[in-house]
């Protein structure tokens, strides 16, 4: 068996390294190995292995953008089928596509990030720090427009009596404001300190209150929609990017491949993604939700 | 240009790989790594003398190449696809351009004392990057579809911030051996 990573001339973490060489070692048992260029320890062979594997977490959003790849790539020509099992979190799944246990999942920037923790980053440049994450053989995609990450959201009656339509705007509320909502325990979401240090502005913690006055939510809860919630919006960016993107080894990232998946990337938008996930939580198909959604956008013949 | 025939016993060789970017149905740069630094002194122009009794002014003209180089030893032209996929990639990753050679054209004047020599030392601005390449081929290259170049690693001319190496004027007193050589 051959696998072909060594250190460069300039050494990188180690994690990096290794990450590497369980990418390659992965695609070179995917393909039954074969003998490796010993004279070129710096090159390496990969090749599809039967169908591209599609995997995603258990949430209703994760299962139906699987599907939209698969019925994207299905449309393209490529072999696909899904994997059996789901894995625990977006993490784990990500972590599934490095180590190749599958070829293809829905994947999300900063969540990526935190995974992959040992590159160089680039602040306010995804794609680079994005390139400089993920080791040899491994490929992001362009994302799409939708978010999986955090807002701030407030109520209509909220925002109409204090002005609000940016997280600017909370320091001209009459009163101290509290912050809470589901995923205030994000690992992404504003803090009170945070938002002091950003906007200069001062809200008291709630923890995870539903009834706070400014409500910390994944942008893809369905809740913004039913309530009609006011997400403010962040033009410091105190809460990172987000995005959802195909994560892929890159043997299955072809050029058929790569456009067909990024016809779905302008057409995605965190409500589009909203709903869809929607339509799945409350027990349609993430297959017949992402097929039909994609014939209705003209995205699927 | 046609994919070569190998047996699927074979094995490219780098530059064999990075050459059929120029044919291949997908060949992308990935960019994991970028510094920059100035590089070693060398000489720029040639060395002065002054063979007068006082201090005089000499013009050094001198013209300097940097060409970009990587730590595989294949030689680089602009027109080479590998190179510019190498180019648009660390455009795109992390916004600086890069050129296969650049060359400085400059007249300086120097104060040489009496009895000295002056020379120009140069500390060129450069910049570095690594990462992997990502080749894909419709037809079976080598016996496979899919080849990667990993460690890719080349050094060239900061174009985007030139002014960050140095350029400095040396001198020191002639010898014996310089004088006779140059003063007579």
């Amino acid at each position: 068996m051959w696998c072909s990573v060594t250190s460069g001339t300039r050494p990188g973490p180690r994690l990096r390294l290794r990450l590497a060489a369980v990418a390659v070692c992965s695609l070179v048992l995917l393909t039954g190995c074969a003998a490796g260029a010993k004279s070129e320890p710096d090159t390496a062979h990969a090749d599809r292995q039967g169908p591209t594997v599609i995997g995603s977490d258990a949430s209703a959003e994760g299962r139906v953008t699987a599907a939209l790849y698969r019925e994207l790539l299905t449309g393209a020509g490529q072999p696909v089928r899904m994997a059996t099992t789901s894995y625990t979190s977006p993490a784990a799944t990500a972590r599934a596509v490095v180590a190749g246990r599958i070829g293809l999942a829905p994947a999300y920037e900063s969540t990526l990030l935190r995974t992959f923790p040992d590159g160089g980053t680039l602040p306010g440049n995804m794609p680079a720090t994005l390139s400089m994450a993920l080791p040899m053989g491994i490929d992001a995609l362009p994302p799409a427009a939708a978010e999986h990450g955090v807002v701030l959201a407030v109520t209509r009656a909220t925002a109409r009596r204090h002005g609000l339509h940016s997280l600017a705007d909370l320091a001209g509320a009459g009163r101290r404001l509290t912050l809470g909502g589901s995923a205030s325990g994000d690992p992404d979401a504003p803090t009170p300190a945070s938002l002091k240090k950003a906007y200069g502005v001062s809200v008291t913690g709630a923890g995870t209150s539903a009834t706070a006055d400014v409500l910390a939510l994944r942008g893809t809860d369905p809740v913004i929609t039913r309530d009609r919630l006011v997400v403010l919006t962040d033009p410091v960016g105190v809460i990172p990017p987000e995005h959802v993107f195909p994560l892929i080894q890159a043997p299955y990232a072809g050029p058929a491949a790569r456009k067909a998946l990024a016809r779905l990337n302008p057409a995605l938008t965190t409500d589009q993604l909203a709903a869809l996930a929607s339509s799945v939580d409350a027990g349609r198909s993430p297959a017949a939700t992402a097929r039909t959604w994609l014939r209705s956008r003209g995205l699927l013949g | 240009m046609a994919a070569p025939q190998a047996s699927a016993a074979d094995s490219p060789t780098t530059k064999e790989l990075l050459d059929a970017c120029s044919w291949a149905d997908l060949c992308e740069f990935h960019a994991t790594d970028y510094w920059t630094y100035t590089g070693p002194k060398h000489q720029v122009g040639s060395t002065a003398y002054n063979c007068a009794s006082q201090t005089n002014q000499h013009r050094i003209d001198w013209a300097d190449t940097t060409g970009s180089t990587n730590t595989f030893g294949i030689s680089i032209s602009a027109e080479y696809k590998w190179f510019e996929v190498f180019t648009v990639g660390v455009s795109t990753t992390y916004s600086h351009s890069w050129e296969a050679s650049h060359t400085d054209t400059e007249s300086n004047t120097v104060n040489i004392p009496a009895g000295y020599k002056g020379w120009i030392e140069r500390g060129t601005s450069k910049q570095q990057a690594k990462g992997w390449y990502e080749i894909h081929f419709g037809k079976r290259f080598y016996g496979h579809y899919i080849w990667y170049v990993n460690n890719y690693q080349s050094s060239g001319f900061n174009k985007d911030n030139p002014n960050s190496g140095y350029v400095n004027f040396k001198d020191a007193k002639m010898t014996a051996g310089e004088r006779a050589a140059h003063c007579n």
